[in-house]
């Protein structure tokens, strides 16, 4: 009877073992490579999936209510999206882990509109290999991590520049 | 099997809360994993942690059934070199533990601890000099040992960490600092499971999965350990032994997380004189509920029940009701 625990104990282990394994042997995203697919539902309820931000300028930025640093460029993000809005630049937020109504009063307090994507068990975190808060990925019109920023400093007219930037390094590639 | 039910639906308790959990940050950016997870220490930060441990044993158990007979266990006899089966009959024992784990973190991936076990009291209740002229024997509450037992040093590596999973190995060793060669009162020296120490030094190699099913809220784990067992100065060797434990913890709020685990433990038969000991060598699975109580991010408070599901001995034995753990936690 022990050694029957032990040994299904033990498989027990193994299994968890691979499954840190799968963990591990997806790919993480790189800077030029594909940005990982992802699905998710809004706040406003709506699912919303990746490739229906195919052809748009993708500003994914991770964040959390409680993490200060991102509170801080939360603002910015919120002029960004107001500026960017129409010239096919999305800005879109997942937040880490919380719960619904507790990001819906934060964002209405603050008078943010722009997309959250709720990332409830944090899988989009996980395969964008998110181990600190705020970071912010830009994603080109054709799905390719052009830029990934660490840290609380984004400014309004940083994220512009990195647009910009973005739109002249798909151009040069296309020319 | 109703301890098991009790633990789904403890289970269920646990999923069914909201978590509302923050993590630690800096002024640039916040960690998602606390560095103090799974025994890690953040770089260059120090954490004691002080425990204490209260374990009776008073069911008897032969094989892996409840016994209603007698528990008549050997004696070794290490000034003649001989086995005495049958010697005494066991009636029951209370350890009494207390611990102090101190931790450095090297790097943020590698962390050493120093287990310290400064304290332990082992009230032991039998009947001795148990023999078919004198079956009843004669009580005593005299053999009972108290003292500093043995030191162990584990270092522990992060191997891998991402949002979700963890993977952490350790090695270490467990020093010969307690005391082994303490005297029962008749003056003979006493039985090694009531020793403070071992005599030995051992080795210890551990593995930790962590799986966070929401990160920084719920998480899974699972984790095997070993002792290698080596013979000590007075050819008695204790059993090598294997701990596989599993279960979550959620993180209700800033303050409070409760914890769910199964643990087991394997022990093979101890040896003396490269001779099997009888009534030595366990099979212990226990359901083991906590909560830890977080005065401020440095400062913790906790506590763990310890409740058999399944226990086995050779032979027989006296086995655990329960145990207790308390313990507070600080980070500097």
């Amino acid at each position: 009877m022990g050694f029957r625990l032990f040994k299904s104990s033990s498989v027990a282990f193994i299994a968890l073992l691979c499954l840190l394994l799968t963990g591990m042997a997806s790919v993480p995203p790189i800077l030029g490579g594909t940005a990982p697919p992802f699905e998710g539902e809004t706040l406003d309820g709506r699912v919303l999936k990746s490739s229906d931000m195919q052809g748009q300028y993708v500003v994914m930025n991770f964040w959390a209510t409680w993490c200060v640093p991102c509170v801080k460029e939360m603002p910015e993000l919120q002029k960004a999206h107001l500026a960017m809005k129409d010239r096919n630049v999305k800005i879109l937020g997942v937040n880490f882990a919380e719960n619904k109504g507790r990001v819906e009063t934060f964002m209405k307090e603050r008078n943010l509109d722009f997309t959250i994507l709720l990332d409830g068990f944090g899988n989009v975190s996980q395969d964008y290999r998110v181990v600190n808060l705020p970071v912010t990925y830009f994603i080109s019109s054709d799905g390719i991590v052009m830029d990934r920023v660490f840290g609380g400093n984004l400014t309004q007219e940083i994220i512009e520049k990195k647009i910009e930037l973005m739109k002249s390094q798909i151009k040069t590639l296309l020319d | 099997m109703k301890k098991f039910g009790a633990f789904i639906l403890f289970a269920i308790f646990l999923l069914g809360l909201v978590p509302n959990v923050q993590a630690s940050c800096g002024s640039a950016n916040c960690s998602l994993i606390r560095g103090t997870q799974a025994g890690l220490t953040n770089k260059d930060r120090f954490r004691l942690d002080l425990s204490y441990r209260y374990i009776l044993m008073k069911d008897k158990q032969k094989g892996d059934e409840d016994h209603t007979g007698e528990v008549l266990v050997p004696k070794v006899d290490f000034e003649n070199g001989e086995i005495e089966e049958d010697h005494h009959r066991e009636i029951k024992t209370i350890n009494k533990l207390m611990q102090l784990d101190a931790s450095y973190g090297i790097t943020d991936k590698l962390t050493l601890t120093v287990a310290v076990p400064f304290f332990n009291d082992r009230h032991h209740e039998h009947d001795d000099e148990v023999t078919p002229a004198d079956p009843a024997g004669e009580f005593t509450n005299q053999d009972g040992t108290t003292g500093f037992g043995d030191v162990s040093v584990v270092g522990k590596y992060e191997f891998f960490r991402n949002t979700k999973h963890q993977f952490i190995g350790g090695a270490g060793i467990k020093f010969a600092t307690g005391e082994f060669e303490l005297r029962d009162a008749d003056g003979t020296i006493n039985e090694p499971p009531l020793m403070p120490g071992t005599g030995s030094y051992d080795g210890i190699i551990s593995g930790l999965y962590n799986y966070a099913l929401i990160p920084n809220a719920l998480s899974f784990f699972t984790s095997v350990s070993h002792r290698f067992a080596t013979e000590n100065p007075l050819e008695y060797e204790f059993g090598d032994s294997t701990f596989v434990d599993g279960g979550t913890v959620y993180r209700v709020n800033d303050k409070v997380s409760v914890s769910a685990q199964i643990n087991s433990r394997i022990s093979r038969r101890d040896t003396f004189k490269d001779m099997p000991v009888p009534s030595t060598g366990v099979t212990f699975v226990n359901f083991t509920p906590g909560v830890t109580l977080m005065a401020t991010d440095d400062l913790w408070f906790y506590s763990h029940v310890q409740l058999p599901i399944y226990q086995r001995v050779n032979d027989v034995n006296l086995v655990p009701n329960y145990g207790l753990m308390l313990g507070v936690s600080y980070g500097f």
